[in-house]
């Protein structure tokens, strides 16, 4: 290959001039260097070898810094190629031109303005009529919380499934960096190399066993030891799943104990009152709002407050019906395609604030599909009382 | 599942390829193989711009650069199966790629116009 590139033409440059004034070029108008492409002896072979794939500078300065590209998904999935930190959408574009690949051409800025006339023999390694196209998106992690939802962690009896970070990159269509970001945001639990959830009832079961030794201790809401905590809960459930648990649902006040000077922590209000509203909405799919929030309320421990703004992508409040009602939906229970999900929506209550919706559109969105431009093609805009809602673009 | 595609061993930037698009496609005509064929000659103006003589025709072009640049990836024809075989990995290291990133095409030098037939010159004679 390389012979071949460098070396000079098997033609006579006579040969190639006289076919130039032929075509009524006027040889003292061109660069000296004249060269002549072939189709490599390979060019069949590379072309099934090789690809073309579009790339923004994100990615190529991934590649030139050693990184690797990875395409992720199941054989039924469209297909995702990520960086350490970014997930794509891979297209296959057509292209009705030929797009002819060469290893080496002499660009017109590359050759000699003087000098005897030339000709190099280039080779052109395969024709092309399709490239990938990489469009930024959204990392789908629908299928992560379907894997560690479907079998939890219950206690040392029952551990359920748990998967390690590579079991988990090999099913998750996202990038590390936004796999391990999920994993932290979920709350998942890591034990032995493993990431699980926690069911609820028995997250619940830990956290009791936390407020019980904060009564035992008859410590205030403001000062709770950390580690005498897990210490002493670690001879009732695993140490991991104490700390995890721990850790989820308090957090530092940032001052020490008089007496030793141990760090104080508090409760997280908005992840006890989410626990809370977890457990009591999972009985029943509709509650009545004023029940709901009532019973919710009295259950949490002293010094955490319960306000509907918690129920973030748990539950939404519809206040279209008399008397209003709390529904548990959670962004998983939807489908993954827009127009059913939006129908699944408006199927819950037929107007939504922006805000309420954000948590089921979040991962619709991509760079180049915006919230805005989502909400305007699926959706219907009406104000209410001075409120912007979103209802069904066709209302019955 | 996962595929992976990186630099050969060791490498940096890959090294930049060249990209020639022609409206159309060229056809062998002799319904032969078009593997080791001659394709046309390549010429530059003084002004840089690109001209390509194909059999009995011309074309006019120019060099652009690609908005985005194209990546060229390698199928590697020398692993074992087992080897590019990713599924199931229950280590954290990173399986052998299964593709090589081997080059990059920055620029390209498009011929978009409808090549223009050559007509010899009419011999005068009376």
């Amino acid at each position: 290959m390389e012979a071949q590139n460098t070396g000079s033409s098997i033609r006579p440059i006579q040969d190639v001039d006289a076919i130039a004034e032929k075509a009524k070029l006027q040889l003292e108008d061109l660069l000296p260097k004249a060269q002549t492409l072939y189709f490599s002896d390979d060019c069949l072979a590379n072309a099934s070898q090789l690809t073309l794939v579009e790339a923004d500078a994100h990615v190529i300065d991934h590649v030139c810094k050693g990184g690797s590209l990875v395409i992720r998904g199941e054989p039924s999935d469209s297909a995702v190629l990520c960086t350490a930190e970014k997930t794509y959408s891979v297209r296959e574009a057509e292209t009705s031109n030929s797009l002819l690949l060469l290893q080496s051409l002499t660009g017109p800025n590359e050759i000699e303005k003087e000098g005897p006339r030339h000709v190099t023999d280039r080779q052109v390694a395969g024709t092309f009529y399709t490239y990938l196209e990489l469009r930024e998106c959204q990392p789908r992690l629908r299928r992560l919380h379907r894997l560690l939802s479907a079998d939890p962690y219950r206690g040392r009896l029952h551990p359920g499934t748990g998967y390690s970070a590579a079991r988990l990159a090999e099913a998750v269509q996202a990038s590390r960096e936004q796999l391990e970001t999920a994993l932290r945001e979920s709350h998942a639990l890591l034990m032995d190399g493993e990431y699980r959830f926690l069911e609820c009832e028995y997250e619940f079961h830990v956290f009791s066993l936390i407020t019980k030794f904060i009564d035992e201790n008859s410590w205030s809401s403001v000062e709770v030891r950390r580690s005498l905590t897990l210490e002493t809960l670690s001879e009732l459930e695993p140490a991991a799943v104490v700390a995890h648990c721990f850790d989820k649902h308090m957090k530092p006040i940032g001052e020490t104990a008089a007496d030793g000077g141990e760090p104080l922590y508090t409760f997280c209000e908005d992840q006890v009152a989410r626990l809370f509203a977890r457990l009591l909405l999972q009985p029943m799919k509709t509650f009545n709002l004023a029940d709901f929030t009532a019973s919710w309320q009295q259950s949490v421990p002293d010094g955490v407050t319960t306000s509907v703004d918690q129920l973030r992508g748990l539950a939404v409040v519809n206040s279209e019906v008399s008397p209003q009602v709390v529904v548990r939906l959670a962004p998983t229970d939807l489908p993954d395609d827009a127009p059913e999900r939006f129908a699944a929506l408006f199927a819950v209550k037929q107007h939504w604030t922006a805000d309420e919706l954000h948590p089921y559109l979040e991962d619709l969105t991509s760079p180049s599909v915006k919230m805005g431009s989502l909400l305007a093609k699926n959706t219907r805009l009406t104000t209410k009382a001075g409120v912007k809602m979103y209802g069904p673009k066709h209302a019955h | 599942m996962q595929i992976f595609a990186k630099l050969p061993d060791g490498g940096t930037e890959p090294p930049s390829w060249a990209l020639v698009e022609l409206q159309g496609d060229l056809e062998s005509r002799s319904a032969t193989s078009l593997a080791g064929q001659l394709i046309g000659d390549l010429h530059f103006t003084r002004q840089g711009a690109p001209v390509l003589i194909v059999g009995h025709h011309i074309l006019w072009g120019k060099v652009t650069a690609l908005e985005k640049p194209l990546l060229v990836m390698r199928k590697r024809d020398d692993l074992t199966p087992a080897a590019a075989e990713s599924d199931a990995m229950e280590t954290d290291a990173e399986p052998e790629s299964r593709y090589h990133v081997q080059a990059i095409v920055r620029n390209k030098i498009l011929f978009k116009s409808r090549p223009k037939p050559i007509i010899a010159n009419v011999p005068k004679k009376i």
